[in-house]
This record gives structure tokens, C-alpha cells and sequence, in this order.
């Protein structure tokens, strides 16, 4: 008896401790955000491969779609040439991109595998050899994660594993490892916050792209670039928007296939609403 | 790719997207221990549990008397008002033991607080009480500031810290920029070199900073809850430097805040009028 009464003490203890839970649930909350992007580049590259070398406009806007269990993060990017367009080579290029975040560990250490279909357009292209076309699509895939290493104060470096795979134009694909690592600050005004930061990235990537080669026989799956990154970034928060200013300079040692080494600069402004 | 954890924008943007996935709100506004620059602190832990969206305010270094600045509680209450969040979380007063001293430009307010060392006298009687007074009425005078001006739009949490460590470590702040000692060197200075104690006297600081907090809870009860932090990390274990966490020792305090958010935040909305 005595047991059963410990037994039924323990169930009312457990019971009272539960209702005392309010009803919330965890949500693995994916990183969406409602924003738009301007900007002008010394070149137009697009992972590495040369689009217009020469001046470039980047444009992009990106917003959720909340379908019920299943968060879309939409985006369309613009890659417009501002001289030297040509009809030989990629040169402009518009894309529109739908994203799924699979969270599989919330912060402060987040990671997830983020999946993706884009379509690509390059109206201007005139492609002279079948079956190559001026539209392509592909399916992404990528894995995200985070690290920090408490013994150097090192807060935060981010990893990034990318796939795609052309299924339409190029049937190629593309891989590409990636990390970057920031320091900066945050200046705390009345009404605005401002931060500063230099975010540096260096990432390394292997295809079987053609890239501009594009009546060439397809190439062994291989090197493709290896690039480096340094961000300077600028940003202001207000009440209802914030503003991101960044200057970045990049460079690549790429494949043969895909042209001489280059350098490039860009200046970036965006815009978050919050 | 998640942005910066330590930039304002991008806690903006992570924000807005707890808000999108429908999550409970909640502000917080404080100094390192929900803004530690090296490593994930309480707020970026409490962020990860999936609960709430949390408008974060904080900032490394920040004082008791600069939170409780009209323009700021101004600030904090628009916002409150706005997003209506659950509780309003509040970490302060730490910092405002070791602002910058004229007479000693080397040291920090905490030397103010000791006593030269005396053999005959208890780690309560190396406490200055003069100087130790005045501060605690600041700190109480500062609290309540804060209280009045926020807890009209929801509860607010506060902790008083664990008890801190005079190890002399400094601080790597992203890595390379060093800040403190805060504690050992005021201690050195006053001849207080016996560790026992000069954690004896931390405790009494601590404690006496703890009786302010829970004086006032016990005073407004459906305004203020107090989470006593005191013996969640371990001495010489838990503790990065003098006065921050690990980042375990953070997760360790985030779990109290997180059984007060879940457990005690609830009776206390409860008792509260309706909004």
C-alpha cells in the first residue's frame, strides 16, 4: 500500500507539474527576411564565371511565402551589365529562386540544410549552338552551420556546403565548401544603432561548367575557383527598417576554362524591413 | 546564411522572424551577460529555446544608471508598447561596481567598496559602508526608475548575478581587444591578498545586491521577478574571467531564466490586470 501511495503521489506531482506548462510549442524558426538590394560591381561574376567584365548593376529582392508548415523564402536576383553587353557571352542574367530551410538545430549554434529550385534567364544571350539555351533551371541544395571557439574568443565562424545541379541547359554541377569569419562592433545612439563589421570569406568550389566555353565539349568534373572575400559593412538600425552599406572586394583564381584570374570591387546598399 | 549573432540588424532581422513563425515576444535590455561579444550568452540561449521572439537592447558594458536614462526607458516603452511582449528581461547593475574612478585611473568603483585589509575583521567589515550604501541606494533609486517607467507593459525579470570571482582573467573581447581585470587588482590595492577572502567579500556585494532585488519583488509582486542566480556556477569552473560565464556557465543561467519564463512568469501574468 505504502508503495501504491508513493506510486500515486509521484502521477499527481507529475500531473500538477505539467499543467503548470503553459501549451507552447518549439518552432525551429528559419532565417527569412523581407528585403532589397542594390548595387555596382566592377564586374559581373556569377559564382566565379564571368557574366559582362566590366561595370555591372546587382539587384535582388527576397520575402517569405508562409505556406502552412512548409516557409518559402523567395528571391529574385539581377545581374545587368552597364557596359560591354554582349550577345556571345552570358552577360545580363535575372534569376528568380525558391528556398526551404530544414532547421535542424535552433541557435546559438544553428545548422540546417536549406533546398532550392531557381530558374535562370540571359535574354540578351544568342545562343549559337544547340542545345544551348538562354534560360536554364537548377536544383540547390546547401548545409549551414555554425561554430565558435570559446578558448580564442572566436564567437562565430559560419560554414556553408553548396550543390546545385543544372537541369535544364548544362546538366553540370557544382560544389562549393565556404567559411567566413567577422569581427566588428555595435555603437548604441539615442534612437539608431550602428555596427561595423569586416566579414572575411574564403571559399573553394569544383564543376563540370562550361562557363563561357559554351559549345565546348562538357569538362571533367574538376577545380573550379578558388575565391577569397573581404566585406566591409556598414549598418544602421531604426524602428522600422534597417539599412546595410557594404564595400567588398573579392578575388578568384579560377580553371582555365572559366578565364584569367580576376579581382573585383562592389558597393552594396540593402535595405531590411522589419 | 544567418548573419552576425553580435549585430544589432541581424538580431533585428531574427527577430522579425520569430515574430513571421507566430512565437511569443519577449524584450530584453542589459549588459554583457545577455550581450557577451566572445561567446553565446543568455539571451542568444533563451533565442534558441523556440519560444519567443526576443527585441534585444542590450549592450556590453552598459551601466544601471545609463539603462534607467529617461530616453532610453522612452525608448524600451514604445517598443514595449508596440510589440506587447510577455516579460521584459532585464540585466543591470553589474557594471555599475566597477565604473572609472578619478582618484585611482587604474582601478574601478569597486575599490571605493573595500576597506584596507585588517586581519581582525570579517569580509563584512572590508565592505565600505559608506561608499557601499550610497551605491546600493543608486542601484535600488535605478531599479525602481526602470520598473516604473516598463512594468506597465509587462513583468520584468532581473537576476543579481552569481557570485563573482576575483582570478585576475582578463576578458578577450572578439578575440583580441582586452578588458578588466575588474576585481583582483582593487583588491590587491586595498592588501586584501587571501583569496578566501576576497570571494568572502564578493559574496557580501552580491548578496547585498540580491536583497535589493528581491525586496522588490516581494514589494511589487505582479512587477518584478527575481531569479536568484546565486550558486549556478561553479567557482574556478563555470567562470570565463572575473565577472562573465562560460559559455556553458551562460547556458547553465539561461536555464533558470528559462524555468522562470515557463514556471513563474505565468502565475504572475495571471495576477496581473487585463492589458
Amino acid at each position: 500500500m505504502r508503495i501504491l501511495h508513493g506510486a500515486r503521489l509521484a502521477l499527481a506531482l507529475t500531473c500538477f507539474a505539467v499543467s503548470e506548462l503553459p501549451a507552447q510549442k518549439r518552432v525551429l524558426v528559419p532565417d527569412d527576411s523581407i528585403g532589397a538590394m542594390a548595387g555596382v560591381e566592377s564586374r559581373l561574376l556569377w559564382r566565379d564565371i564571368t557574366l559582362a567584365d566590366a561595370l555591372g548593376l546587382r539587384s535582388g529582392v527576397s520575402f517569405p511565402v508562409r505556406v502552412p508548415r512548409f516557409p518559402l523564402q523567395m528571391e529574385v536576383d539581377g545581374w545587368t551589365a552597364l557596359a560591354k553587353r554582349s550577345s556571345r557571352g552570358f552577360s545580363d542574367q535575372y534569376s528568380a529562386s525558391a528556398h526551404y530551410q530544414w532547421v535542424l538545430a535552433n541557435r546559438p549554434h544553428p545548422k540546417s540544410l536549406v533546398f532550392g529550385y531557381s530558374e535562370y534567364w540571359n535574354p540578351i544571350r544568342r545562343p549559337v549552338v544547340q542545345p544551348s539555351r538562354a534560360n536554364t533551371r537548377e536544383l540547390t541544395a546547401s548545409g549551414l552551420f555554425d561554430i565558435g571557439i570559446q578558448q580564442f574568443g572566436v564567437r562565430t565562424v559560419h560554414f556553408q556546403l553548396d550543390a546545385a545541379r543544372d537541369i535544364s541547359r548544362e546538366n553540370a554541377t557544382w560544389l562549393r565548401g565556404a567559411a567566413n569569419a567577422s569581427i566588428g562592433m555595435a555603437i548604441q545612439g539615442a534612437r539608431t544603432d550602428y555596427s561595423l563589421a569586416a566579414i572575411f570569406g574564403v571559399a573553394l568550389s569544383a564543376s563540370d561548367l562550361r562557363g563561357p566555353l559554351l559549345s565546348g565539349t562538357r569538362p571533367a568534373f574538376g577545380f573550379h575557383s578558388a575565391d577569397a572575400q573581404l566585406d566591409l559593412q556598414f549598418r544602421k538600425r531604426m524602428p522600422a527598417v534597417d539599412a546595410s552599406t557594404d564595400l567588398l572586394f573579392g578575388t578568384a583564381i579560377r580553371a582555365k576554362r572559366l578565364g584569367a584570374n580576376v579581382g573585383w570591387v562592389a558597393l552594396r546598399q540593402s535595405l531590411l524591413l522589419l | 546564411m544567418p548573419g552576425e549573432p553580435w549585430d544589432p540588424v541581424e538580431r533585428d532581422r531574427r527577430y522579425a522572424s520569430c515574430k513571421r513563425a507566430g512565437l511569443r515576444r519577449l524584450i530584453s535590455e542589459g549588459d554583457s551577460w545577455f550581450d557577451y561579444p566572445p561567446h553565446p550568452n543568455i539571451i542568444d540561449f533563451l533565442d534558441g529555446e523556440g519560444f519567443w521572439g526576443i527585441k534585444r537592447f542590450e549592450k556590453s558594458g552598459d551601466t544601471l544608471a545609463n539603462i534607467a536614462d529617461e530616453g532610453n526607458l522612452a525608448r524600451i516603452a514604445t517598443t514595449a508598447e508596440k510589440e506587447k511582449p510577455d516579460a521584459i528581461l532585464l540585466s543591470a547593475g553589474g557594471n555599475d561596481l566597477f565604473t572609472d574612478i578619478p582618484e585611482k585611473p587604474q582601478l574601478r568603483w569597486i575599490w571605493r567598496a573595500l576597506t584596507p585589509f585588517d586581519p581582525a575583521k570579517t569580509p563584512a567589515e572590508h565592505v565600505d559602508q559608506l561608499a557601499w550604501d550610497e551605491k546600493k541606494t543608486e542601484l535600488r533609486r535605478d531599479f525602481v526608475r526602470v520598473i516604473s517607467a516598463l512594468s506597465g507593459y509587462a513583468p520584468i525579470v532581473v537576476h543579481g548575478y552569481d557570485y563573482l570571482t576575483a582570478s585576475g582573467e582578463k576578458c578577450l573581447y572578439d578575440g583580441f581587444r582586452a578588458a578588466g581585470p575588474w576585481i583582483l587588482p582593487s583588491m590587491r590595492d586595498r592588501g586584501i591578498l587571501e583569496q578566501r577572502m576576497q570571494t568572502a567579500i564578493l559574496s557580501v556585494l552580491i548578496d547585498d545586491v540580491n536583497q535589493i532585488l528581491a525586496a522588490l519583488q516581494t514589494a511589487h509582486p505582479d512587477s518584478v521577478i527575481h531569479i536568484d542566480l546565486r550558486g549556478t556556477l561553479r567557482p574556478g569552473i563555470d567562470w570565463m574571467n572575473e565577472i562573465h560565464p562560460t559559455e556553458d556557465g551562460f547556458h547553465k543561467v539561461e536555464e533558470r531564466f528559462l524555468d522562470a519564463l515557463l514556471h513563474r512568469l505565468p502565475k504572475v501574468q495571471r495576477r496581473r490586470p487585463a492589458p
